[in-house]
């Protein structure tokens, strides 16, 4: 009971939240919230596994544009942008996106499906490291690229942008965002109890055994290359749901956002809360996301600066993160340990 | 057509970009063999190891394991066929418990499922008890495996080694690095394995081999030399030859 | 499509990769011998570049006039000594931190990266800003009708290759080379032979950094710049890298052939977006047969 005291507390915080922030403050922390989930995601595959992936926010943004597709066919029944481009029938492969069901699973799927088709490539000849961290970088730069270019399928630079109703409400109504809000909450709730149970079974410990000596874990019998391709794209479909809330949530998805300062940013939250541990990414990414509206609220040009200087000193100074600093500095304040 | 052969190279060449590391090698060892490979830096020692347990593909030749060719086949695949290796420096998972790494290593079924839903039977939790016994690391069995001095990682990577009851145990100098008294330790603890499995030693260090060796087989320049006891290598005219023409302090 | 127009093409994706090897090298060499990613290291193209902005400002401000080719032929040299100077800066203050620990400096220089491009856009503003070009680099070689090789990639071509000469003579036929060598193998049994390995990293970090300063000042001729020209580039010479395989000239040089010639060949017969991803495929595909690039040093241990 007492090992599950944190997570209860949260989750009651966290689900009462609407009664004391403001509407405002409780969308963004919507937006935090699913920022959480893809942190949750990356710490899987690189806090306990030990790959960086820097071409997250790929997933992430694969998911939202689902969705997006959805909430798009459910304002306009040819989208605007298809429009401008000339296209006067809808293209077949947007066709079933006007069903929910159906997105929410592309969101899901369709992220998992480019994490194999990366994964299965690099894991199999054994491309680890930096090289995979660079290979998914340079994947990032490619879809960027590539959903720029094919203005006339996804919206080009601008993405999809106006969208106006889910499931016949409005976006804009500060009931239909305070759902939207409770939801996000509960999958992140359900993600993180995912993510517990994986890395508490003993995959999670054969998870640390590649992170620590891939090659040693090889001869104990074990494929690590079909682990990190199932822990990657577990990774990648999580991230990919997490891009399923965000947009209702937030309005807009373009190709700014899969891009590589999203990916690595995605990978700071979880270096700043601490890796390898689920909690320090939750946190790591809310802290971090609410620094940086803040930031932009009040000194807008000094953002880049604290989080280039954030960056260095996390690496630097603490590179367990903030969960590392409390374990390391708070032995005995038994409450305290209990959270991280 | 079987053989009282647990392992059989025959002819394996491994070149490493023009080297020949291994030149056309032939070894037979039988079942239940201690057997120990000697041999100046650079004979192809470690190699052989290399080839047998599938880090490096020969170019040339067979590798049988109990009557399969393995040769050219993945790492965990050699693993699973029941060839369990003890590297040179320690191997162990530092982050996990000595338990954890037990429990990685004595799983039978390696693959992602099981690790996720089924836990380990307490058929196996009794072996991994009764092994840290004989290993001596009984109880520390909490403990980070990181925390171990030396020659208990040794120790624990041999434990782990044998829980999986491997037929065929390949051990890198296994008293490299060792006190004297842990030497012994190791030297006992090898002799006790080579009553149930088959194990196959590299090693250095003479006195060592003394203790524990039945038969040695001598390893030059990536080809072997010859075979036999520990007299008899010791007294042949070419070994004498290699290694004095070597390192005359060794 | 006419041979002039392939030989064309064939020769932009020279004048790239040109760019890329002038990038890579750095990249390479300090992967290589401390094992550190620099993510920063597209900055330093962006320091070459505006350093040949600044000569032709102080030019203007004090003359009255900007002189190109005069300023250009000032800032090329001191692109390099700019460049190196920050290098060795960065590497005193934080790389050396951070030796073999690649997710670390990945990070890190990361940050690095964020504050140089933010301080361009508070110096300089965030928009880019026009450098004017030499007089001398307005043609080209008329080979045929349709077939012009401009001056200004051709000197592009010219610099990287003296560069290289530069970068090969000082590794292969120095003793300072030697030793740089020597630590990349085997950074301890270098120090033991008396090495002063801290030192042949600061230098040899500073050195990189200057070439990636000199392709600064290169890229300056081919359009205007501005505070993310780094970021256009290091992706690209990131897959050099990783394609030629670490540690050696040789690798960097064939790694930058085949990315600036097969970007610029796909990019033209299809789009500029399908260009990038045919050549991602390609490098994925080519990993299948060398995961570890093209020229790469073979070790026997283990992880």
């Amino acid at each position: 009971m007492k090992k599950w005291m944190p997570f209860i507390i949260t989750a009651v915080i966290l689900l009462a939240a609407p009664v004391f922030l403001s509407d405002f403050r409780l969308n963004l922390m919507g937006k935090y919230l699913t920022f959480a989930i893809v942190a949750l995601s990356i710490d899987l595959i690189w806090g306990y596994t030990g790959i960086l992936s820097l071409g997250h926010a790929v997933f992430f943004g694969l998911g939202a544009y689902c969705m997006g597709a959805y909430l798009k066919l459910q304002t306009e029944a040819l989208p605007d942008f298809m429009l401008w481009c000339g296209l006067t029938e809808l293209p077949w492969f947007w066709v079933p996106f006007q069903y929910f069901g159906f997105a929410l699973l592309m969101a899901i799927l369709l992220p998992v499906m480019v994490a194999i088709l990366i994964g299965l490539p690099t894991f199999r000849v054994g491309i680890k490291g930096v090289y995979f961290s660079i290979l998914t970088q340079a994947l990032a730069l490619v879809f960027v690229i590539l959903f720029i270019g094919q203005q006339m399928y996804t919206g080009g630079t601008n993405g999809i942008t106006n969208l106006q109703h889910i499931f016949g409400h409005s976006l804009g109504d500060v009931s239909t965002m305070r759902w939207l809000y409770l939801a996000t909450v509960v999958l992140l709730g359900l993600c993180y109890l995912f993510s517990r149970w994986l890395v508490n079974s003993r995959l999670g410990r054969i998870l640390v055994a590649i992170r620590d000596g891939e090659n040693r874990a090889k001869f104990l019998g074990y494929s690590p290359q079909n682990i990190k391709l199932l822990i990657f794209s577990v990774s990648a479909g999580l991230a990919g749901l997490a891009g399923a809330f965000f947009i209702p949530q937030v309005g807009i998805i373009s190709p700014s956002m899969l891009g590589i300062l999203p990916s690595v940013e995605i990978a700071v939250w979880v270096a700043v809360g601490g890796r390898g541990t689920l909690s320090g990414a939750i946190l790591g990414a809310i802290l971090i996301s609410a620094a940086k509206s803040f930031f932009s609220e009040y000194f807008p040009g000094a953002w880049l600066y604290f989080y280039g200087g954030l960056f260095i000193i996390v690496v630097l100074m603490f590179p367990q993160g903030l969960m590392g600093f409390i374990r390391k500095y708070a032995p005995r304040l038994q409450l305290i340990r209990l959270w991280s | 057509m079987t053989t009282d052969n647990i392992l059989e190279l025959k002819e394996v060449t491994v070149n490493f970009d023009g080297f020949k590391a291994l030149n056309k090698v032939n070894l037979a060892v039988k079942y239940g063999e201690l057997r120990v490979l000697i041999g100046p830096n650079g004979a192809g020692k470690t190699t052989i190891f290399d080839a047998v347990s599938g880090k490096v593909r020969p170019e040339k030749g067979e590798i049988f394991f109990r009557d399969n060719n393995i040769a050219g086949q993945a790492e965990n695949k050699i693993a699973n066929l029941g060839i369990a290796r003890k590297f040179q420096t320690p191997t162990i998972f530092d982050n996990l418990t000595i338990f954890e790494n037990m429990e990685l290593a004595a799983v039978k079924n390696k693959g992602v499922f099981n690790a996720l839903c089924v836990s380990i039977s307490s058929e196996e939790i009794e072996r991994i008890h009764q092994m840290l016994e004989t290993v001596g690391l009984e109880k520390k069995y909490t403990e980070r495996a990181g925390v171990l001095a030396h020659g208990e990682k040794q120790w624990l990577e041999i434990g782990m080694s044998m829980v999986r009851k491997p037929a065929l145990l390949l051990v890198d100098e296994p008293a490299a690095g060792m006190t004297g008294r842990e030497r012994d330790k190791t030297g006992e603890l090898l002799k006790s394995i080579a009553r149930l499995r088959t194990v196959l030693v590299v090693e250095h260090d003479m006195e060592f081999i003394r203790k524990i060796a039945e038969k040695v087989t001598v390893l030059h320049e990536g080809s072997v030399l010859c075979e036999g006891t520990m007299a008899e290598v010791q007294n042949n005219p070419v070994v004498i030859d290699v290694y004095l023409g070597r390192t005359e302090e060794g | 499509m006419s041979l002039d127009i392939i030989l064309s093409q064939i020769f932009n994706g020279l004048s790239l990769s040109s760019i890329l090897l002038m990038i890579g090298m750095g990249l390479s060499i300090t992967f290589g011998i401390m094992g550190v990613i620099n993510f920063a290291h597209g900055e330093f193209l962006m320091i070459g570049a505006y350093t040949v902005f600044i000569v032709q400002v102080i030019f203007a401000k004090l003359l009255g006039q900007a002189f190109p080719g005069i300023s250009f032929l000032i800032a090329l040299p001191l692109s390099f000594f700019v460049a190196a100077g920050i290098g060795w800066l960065l590497e005193k203050v934080l790389i050396r931190f951070l030796y073999g620990k690649p997710y670390e400096t990945l990070l890190a220089t990361w940050g690095v990266s964020l504050i140089l491009q933010q301080a361009a856009r508070n110096i300089f503003g965030a928009n880019n800003v026009d450098v004017a070009s030499p007089k001398w680099f307005e043609h080209g070689i008329q080979i045929t009708q349709g077939l012009q090789l401009p001056y200004n990639r051709l000197f592009i071509i010219g610099l990287s290759s003296l560069c290289l000469t530069g970068m090969f003579i000082y590794l292969y036929r120095t003793v300072k080379g030697r030793k740089i060598r020597a630590v990349m193998q085997n950074r301890r049994m270098s120090a033991c032979l008396g090495i002063p390995t801290p030192k042949i990293d600061a230098f040899t970090f500073a050195m990189g950094s200057g070439v990636a300063g000199v392709a600064g000042c290169a890229v300056s001729l081919l359009g205007s710049i501005g505070p993310s020209l780094g970021q256009n580039y290091i992706i690209d010479a990131f897959m050099v890298v990783i394609l030629g395989g670490i540690g050696g000239l040789a690798g960097t040089i064939a790694g930058a052939l085949v990315i600036g010639i097969s970007s610029s060949i796909f990019e033209f017969i299809s789009t500029t977006s399908m260009g990038k991803v045919i050549v991602f495929t390609l490098v994925i595909i080519f990993l299948q047969w060398k995961p570890q690039g093209l020229f790469s040093l073979k070790t026997r241990a283990l992880d």
